[in-house]
């Protein structure tokens, strides 16, 4: 189910905190429980046995390698547990990938193909997979004691705000407020405003940008599409214009923040109508002034997860050379851009960004110093906006075909009233992207996303939400339904 | 004592769950009434849960659109956000409408023809789309003499484009220059080849900085006032050609301008809140038909697009026809004289050709590359081609191109069926239809039945009497018709010396005919159930007193037997 659905905002979210709030408080967490295990059941009924089997199974492993006291068993549980998860994770997500390449070395030796059933990649499991890692650590480290019940370990991976598509919450942020939260009143309305900014950001930007990416470079899963349809995209892109290919690529790197600030909005918002505190993901990350601090703002619950859980256990930079401490940084951003997708333009996008990243260390960041603050942010941004063709366009012949058309000028006359919709909106995207530029900036989004409101502003902001509520969804059912992007890695 | 302090944010929350409750009560009971929004689209049937829908995803897709078509309060909803989309940009998501400057509203399709780039979805060159003219007009051409055998003529007429008559508020699109214009191609060969055509696109161009009205409306693309000139011109030019029948002379009296809250239809199914400025303004004229007893009234079969709908709105067309019928894009047939819609394909469509003095032919301009929406093929089969002839054909293709490539892997039937239809999209490869010439071959016996069928068509006692025969046997009244015919062509004693009309029978036959067709219609019963838990009555009472209320109606309007 997704959050920006009918199905959901009209049926799912008001049953469920009617339920939720007029339950008796130790009831909560098994209707919450209850109400994402359907909620995942709906949008993939054929993978809900496969999560409810591989929590069990986590669950226990992870209170066995607890109790026991042999250093060798815990670790060799505490390797058993992750390798479930990031098992499952890899047999789902990159299986088809890895016997696709296999297959086509085989071919080149002119060897018979291996023969293997392609497999649909459950929702959400880089999310959850990644969720069971950090218990099995954060328990493994005793940085947290393991849940005493079942019930509460299943509700921390499955929990449905943040089921499907992150934030990636620790075990060790929020073992606490599974069993001990409050839910006052200005929370659930804090989290309600949460929640609707959220669905602004999805709904009324990146859902119309999306749309002219989407009729500009084709649909971006190319999985999906038959070799007629491929063949049209990239007569598509072999013949676009300058002009139309930079609007494009400008229009994806905004939509793609603001579908998945979006969703991520929303799920904090509706954990914080529950009483849950879920890390922020997203910090305002186009203002960066290099490659680093914006995967510093960006995704910021993956980073820390790639961080804590990958880059660290490599040794980080504390290893004996320099280029191993920029071969862990490389490695990294490379497996980061893996997760994404199980495709090469994957691969390359992430490789890139770890090139940027080491590249900063060694030099780029002083020389954005000294280009000052401002164009920094721009030059930042337009190495984002270049790489983001690795990004969108999964083949990379074609992704390479589009950046020689980025620039190969041949301009065609832009006319903003081809498309004002999309261009307002995109100013719209780039206002607000670069919105805490500025002083004044930072403390509007302060006072609106983390300061207490009294009641004037309460009351405001609760009419401006409710209208917004209505406007999105007259957007939704307008103009038709659209997942979110990060469904799918 | 010390009143108690009422918590705002309590209350804030308490109206927000009633806020989110809203949508869901609004659906289950209809508080504030429920509109429909406007224009056409294919509604998704409710589905069915079962575990298979679900397991492959196909019940949450269906219910989610099921829901998003269904859910309450959706009609102000989208309201608002198409006002906004509206007022911002000039942008609707009715795909088929374009918003040009001004807030004037033209046709999708005919933008994308005025700048070139509507073809090219379809042909790969200019040469291909030419060549497809040239065969769809040899077949006209063909179809035009061989209706004239019976006294028929067949002429055509390219609507006006609003985009060609007023080009200065079309949206700014790229313009592919070198792809030509199948109506400016149809209407140069026309000419070349002598079939009575009439291009009112032109003449509209012609007259647009002249006229004291404004051609066509901002918020559609259709004619509305100045279908007059238009239908009178179309008048004119058939009463010049040799035809029997004459269309009366009009006196088309001056423009009235009047303001009217009715919607035009591209207007409406932009679904907004507020109506387009601009669009109000609307103009009427009084139509005199001029008495004229030396010629009689025209029967009239139109072919063709929507533009022959204002013919209703605002011509006398019962002052000018004896009778016609619309063939709307040839698929829906809406007959005058029976005030039914069927389907063509439904209707015997050869004895509806022969009861015509014109079959007219008529499209917008951007829609000439479909011309004549297989209606020439069709009647050209209907007249020449006899069904042994047909089958012989299919026959001698299948021979021939059974070991084709193409069709080695398919059965028998399959074969068939496909030779079967590209006959259908190809009656030239029929022998006789072939080459440029006049077809001589004619499919006699059919003809000589559906003569009779017209001739009795045109005896309103003797439709009557048909009718009743069907209902009497519970067969189609057109059945009832064919076999007429068919007695009458094999000598045989008509029907209709033996049945003797008994009304009251007829009327009792009729409604249990009415009440079975609601049993039928989910829909209808539903309808109907409602209407019954509302009264309080029993549902046979609802089905017995509604049929009633129908037949007395018919009764009223003097056409009970149709």
């Amino acid at each position: 189910m997704v959050f920006s659905s009918n199905i959901f905002l009209l049926y799912f979210m008001p049953i469920f905190f009617l339920v939720y709030f007029i339950l008796p408080r130790k009831g909560r967490n098994y209707f919450l429980l209850l109400a994402s295990l359907v909620f995942y059941a709906w949008g993939a009924p054929e993978f809900i046995i496969h999560l409810i089997v591989s929590v069990i199974a986590n669950f226990y492993l992870v209170r066995w390698m607890n109790k026991t006291e042999k250093p060798g068993l815990k670790k060799l549980l505490c390797g058993i547990s992750i390798a479930i998860s990031i098992g499952l994770l890899f047999y789902f997500k990159y299986g088809n990938f890895t016997m696709q390449n296999i297959n086509s070395v085989l071919g080149w030796f002119h060897a018979e193909p291996l023969q293997w059933t392609k497999i649909l990649l459950p929702i959400g499991i880089s999310f959850f997979s990644f969720q069971s890692v950090t218990y099995t650590l954060d328990t493994y480290r005793k940085v947290n004691e393991p849940m005493k019940r079942l019930s509460d370990y299943m509700l921390y991976i499955v929990m449905f705000p943040q089921l499907i598509a992150g934030p990636i919450v620790r075990y060790c942020d929020i073992a606490d407020q599974i069993r001990n939260r409050e839910s006052l009143y200005t929370d659930r309305l804090h989290g309600f405003y949460r929640f609707i900014i959220g669905l602004c950001k999805k709904v009324l930007i990146a859902d119309v940008i999306g749309f002219q990416v989407d009729q500009i470079l084709g649909p971006s899963n190319y999985d999906v599409l038959t070799s007629a349809q491929l063949a049209d995209i990239a007569n598509k892109i072999a013949t676009i214009d300058s002009t139309s290919a930079w609007i494009a690529i400008f229009a994806f790197t905004f939509q793609i923040y603001f579908d998945f600030a979006g969703y991520s909005d929303m799920a904090i918002g509706l954990g914080r109508m529950m009483g849950f505190k879920f890390p922020e993901n997203f910090d305002n990350p186009y203002v960066s002034t290099t490659i680093s601090e914006f995967w510093r703002r960006w995704h910021q619950t993956f980073s820390v997860f790639i961080k804590n859980y990958l880059y660290f256990p490599l040794g980080g930079s504390r290893v004996k050379t320099e280029a191993r401490k920029y071969f862990n940084l490389w490695f990294c951003f490379l497996i980061s851009g893996l997760w994404h997708g199980a495709a090469w333009n994957f691969v390359v996008y992430g490789a890139l960004q770890g090139i940027f990243i080491c590249a900063d260390k060694l030099f780029l960041k002083k020389f954005n110093e000294r280009l000052g603050r401002i164009p920094s942010v721009f030059f930042t941004f337009l190495i984002i906006v270049l790489t983001r063709c690795f990004f969108r366009i999964e083949r990379i012949d074609l992704s390479w075909m589009f950046i020689k058309r980025l620039f190969a000028f041949d301009f065609a006359p832009f006319h903003f009233s081809d498309n004002p919709h999309l261009y307002v909106t995109m100013l719209v995207a780039a206002f607000f992207s670069f919105f805490t530029l500025s002083k004044l900036g930072l403390k509007v989004q302060d006072k609106v996303y983390f300061t207490d409101y009294n009641r004037r502003q309460h009351i405001i902001a609760f009419v401006i939400c409710i209208f917004a509520f209505i406007f999105c969804l007259g957007a939704l059912n307008a103009s038709g339904f659209s997942p979110f992007i990060y469904f799918r890695f | 004592m010390k009143k108690p302090r009422i918590r705002y944010d309590c209350v804030l929350f308490a109206l927000l769950m009633v806020f989110l409750f809203v949508p869901i009560v609004q659906e289950w009971t209809s508080i504030f009434p429920k509109k429909l929004l406007k224009g056409a689209f294919e509604p998704t049937p409710k589905p069915e849960l079962t575990f298979d829908n679900y397991r492959s995803n196909t019940y949450q897709t269906q219910i989610e659109k099921y829901v998003s078509e269904h859910f309450g309060l959706r009609e102000p909803v989208i309201r608002i956000y198409n006002q906004y989309l509206w007022s911002a940009y000039h942008k609707t998501y009715c795909h088929f409408i374009m918003p040009g400057k001004k807030g004037y509203l033209y046709y999708t399709v005919a933008v994308n023809e005025h700048y070139g780039t509507e073809l090219p979805k379809f042909y790969s060159s200019n040469d291909k789309a030419m060549a497809d003219a040239d065969k769809e007009l040899r077949m006209m051409n063909k179809l035009r003499y061989v209706l004239k055998d019976y006294g028929i003529e067949f002429v055509a007429f390219i609507a006006p484009d609003k985009s060609e008559v007023y080009p200065e508020y079309l949206p700014r699109r790229d313009a592919d220059t070198s792809t030509i214009h199948l109506a400016d191609y149809y209407s140069r060969r026309m000419t070349e080849t002598g079939f009575p055509f009439i291009n009112m696109t032109e003449w509209f161009v012609s007259m647009r900085d002249t006229a004291s009205v404004p051609l066509f409306p901002k918020t559609d693309s259709h004619w509305r006032y100045s279908a007059i000139y238009g239908y009178d011109s179309l008048f004119r030019f058939i009463n010049s050609l040799d035809g029997e029948a004459k269309f009366p002379t009009l006196h088309i009296g001056p423009p009235v301008a009047y303001e009217s809250d009715k919607l035009e239809g591209d207007e409406e199914t932009l679904n907004l809140i507020f109506p387009i400025r601009g669009g109000r303004t609307k103009y009427k004229s009084e139509i005199t038909v001029e008495d004229d007893s030396l010629h009689r009234k025209p029967k009239v079969l139109f072919v063709g697009d929507s533009f022959i709908w204002s013919m209703g709105e605002f011509m006398p067309a019962r002052q000018i026809m004896t009778d016609w019928e619309i063939w709307f894009y040839n698929n829906t047939a809406t007959i005058a004289s029976s005030n039914k819609t069927e389907s063509v394909k439904d209707i015997d469509r050869l004895s509806h050709i022969l009861n015509a003095d014109y079959v007219v032919f008529y499209s917008a301009g951007h829609q000439w590359r479909e011309a004549t929406y297989g209606f020439t093929k069709d009647a050209l089969l209907q007249l020449c081609v006899s069904d042994s002839l047909f089958e012989a054909s299919v026959e001698d293709h299948t021979k021939r191109l059974r070991n084709y490539e193409g069709y080695a892997n398919m059965t028998e039937e399959e074969v068939r069926n496909s030779i079967t239809w590209m006959l259908k999209n190809d009656p030239e490869l029929i022998p006789g239809l072939d080459g440029e010439g006049i077809p001589a071959i004619r499919n006699t016996k059919r003809i000589k039945e559906a003569l009779t069928i017209s001739h009795i068509r045109n005896d309103k006692d003797w439709v009557n009497a048909l009718n009743f025969y069907a209902v009497q046997h519970t067969i189609s009244p057109d059945d009832a018709l064919r076999e007429e015919a068919r007695r009458i062509s094999a000598g045989e004693s008509p029907l209709r010396e033996e049945i003797v009309i008994d009304t009251a029978a007829y009327i009792q036959m009729k409604k249990q005919e009415i009440i079975k067709g609601w049993r039928n219609n989910p829909d209808k019963l539903r309808e109907m159930q409602q209407k019954a838990s509302d009264n309080n009555q029993p549902l046979d009472t609802v089905f017995e007193r509604n049929a009633r209320w129908i037949i007395n109606q018919q009764i009223e309007d003097g056409n009970l037997f149709q």
